[in-house]
């Protein structure tokens, strides 16, 4: 017992001293873990509060970088918009900044027909290209040096498929020769002191036959071949087609045409203009008038001198001229005349001398009102005389009716003409041609 | 007679248009100007000389002139 209690004394003691031990040992660490612990919860504080910061320093960073991209991706877009429009021509019409001085312009039509014509044995009919007015396109180019000179240029070509001219009983399909030139011409203008062009293009005389107020000239006017100027006459001696067109026996002697020239046009005074062109050989002079007088009537006219050595072998001087006078009611008349002085020591085709020299007159009766909303409506009916054209006695004659539909807002006129042809030659029977003549003329 | 006409009345410029050269008036697809500006102003301008075919008889800035 007493050694029991003696083991109770040291083991109560030994678990007295363990205590104390244990005690003074988790004392402290327990003290340790909270300053640890707070310690750690202001550490933990304080990196939240870094986080935070380099959060919102990187927000702000993401911010300017994405400024600066959309800085530099719209100035690169500038740029290469700015790089587009120096290289190419944009879809729509184009107005350059500084092109208030400058322009450039295409333009042209097309006027295709059906064409039927009797000869007095047989009927043909073709599809045509009109010659009264071509098929064509054209540049034309103007840059306004100062208030008073202006710089030009102007390309034209016709492109006629089975030009109305040239088809005939034998060749009813020509086709096409290409294009043809009309004008390649560099001009000068200048309102003080007139206007100058160099190369090719109108002579001076060109289209003074043809002053026509009617508006039907794209169907019959004064140039009769144009319409069927290639049908051949059939001669009833012989039975067979000869050898002689239309185009043979009917002129307007229209001045020298289009050519390569250097022609001069003063400016206009009262109303007239004058004109001169000078070719490698020969040349020419036009005087041209154009006014309206009052409220009812319009008047123009033209006449011209021709050498038309240059291009003619036969003729030695031409003289020409028209007019023509429309009302405010419609009504209209035109006129038109001409000469040709042959050159000396010419033959007929039967070994006699020529002795007559070629004349032409010509006479217009037209009618012009606005009858429809779509457009005007337009009548003529013509005459034309020419003898001594081909050879000495052949009188040739024509009658002609016009009737045009224009359809403006289309940019398209309807035409329908009919003309009957009549050759009266010595020794040959040849009979009428009766030619029809119905198309269309659409502009660009 | 015509020249009775033309001393009896008053005489305004007019601009002849030639209706067998290119047709005037407006086009199917260029509309009032008749042709296309690919560069530039369009020169169917009022105080300009027009188109082909319609050659100027008279001054380019007459207030008479289409």
């Amino acid at each position: 017992m007493l050694l029991c209690r003696r083991w109770l004394r040291i083991w109560a003691a030994s678990c007295l001293v363990v205590s104390c031990v244990l005690f003074v040992m988790v004392g402290p660490a327990a003290a340790t873990d909270e300053q640890t612990l707070e310690r750690m919860e202001r550490i933990i504080k304080q990196q939240q509060a870094q986080i935070e910061a380099q959060a919102k320093a990187l927000e702000k960073l993401q911010k300017q970088v994405e400024e600066l991209s959309q800085k530099a991706v719209q100035q690169a877009t500038a740029a290469a918009k700015e790089e587009v429009a120096k290289a190419a021509v944009p879809s729509d019409v184009v107005r350059n900044k500084g092109g208030d001085k400058v322009s450039v312009q295409i333009y042209g039509q097309v006027d295709r027909a059906f064409l039927a014509a009797d000869d007095g044995d047989s009927s043909d009919y073709y599809f045509v290209d009109n010659d009264n007015s071509s098929t064509r396109v054209g540049l034309l180019g103007e840059a306004k040096v100062n208030d008073d000179i202006t710089v030009g240029t102007r390309m034209e070509f016709e492109y006629q498929s089975n030009p109305s001219n040239e088809v005939n009983q034998d060749d009813k399909n020509p086709g096409a020769d290409g294009f043809n030139d009309r004008w390649v011409d560099a001009q000068f203008t200048s309102k003080r002191f007139g206007k100058l062009y160099l190369g090719k293009g109108d002579t001076a005389s060109n289209t003074t036959s043809e002053v026509d107020l009617s508006g039907t000239s794209v169907v019959g006017y004064a140039s009769i071949p144009d319409m069927a100027g290639g049908i051949l006459f059939y001669d009833g001696n012989t039975n067979s087609l000869s050898g002689t067109s239309i185009g043979n026996v009917f002129s307007d002697f229209d001045g020298l045409s289009r050519q390569n020239r250097v022609r001069y046009d003063s400016p206009e005074f009262w109303g007239f203009m004058l004109s001169g062109s000078l070719l490698s050989d020969g040349g020419d002079v036009a005087l041209r008038y154009a006014a309206k007088w009052g409220e009812d009537w319009t008047f123009a006219a033209a006449a011209a001198y021709a050498d038309p050595q240059a291009i003619s072998d036969t003729v030695a001087n031409q003289y020409n001229g028209s007019a023509s006078i429309l009302h405010s009611s419609g009504i209209n008349l035109t006129v038109a005349g001409g000469y040709q002085d042959l050159e000396s020591g010419l033959f007929n085709p039967n070994g006699t001398p020529r002795n007559d020299d070629p004349t032409f007159y010509y006479a217009k009766l037209g009618y012009r009102a606005k009858w429809f909303e779509i457009g005007e409506t337009r009548f003529s009916l013509d005459y034309e005389y020419v003898e001594d054209l081909a050879q000495d006695g052949d009188e040739a004659k024509t009658v002609g009716f016009q009737f045009v539909q224009d359809m403006a807002q289309w940019g398209t006129e309807y035409y329908l003409g009919y003309r009957w042809h009549e050759l009266d030659r010595d020794l040959a029977d040849f009979k009428d041609i009766n030619a029809l003549m119905t198309g269309v003329r659409v502009k660009f | 007679m015509c020249l009775l006409i033309g001393c009896a009345s008053r005489t305004e410029p007019f601009v002849y248009e030639p209706s067998n050269e290119l047709k005037p008036g407006p086009g199917i697809f260029t509309g009032e100007e008749g042709a296309f500006t690919i560069y530039g102003r369009p020169l169917a301008d009022p105080d300009e000389p027009g188109l082909p075919g319609e050659e100027s008889w008279v001054e380019p800035d007459d207030p008479a002139a289409p």
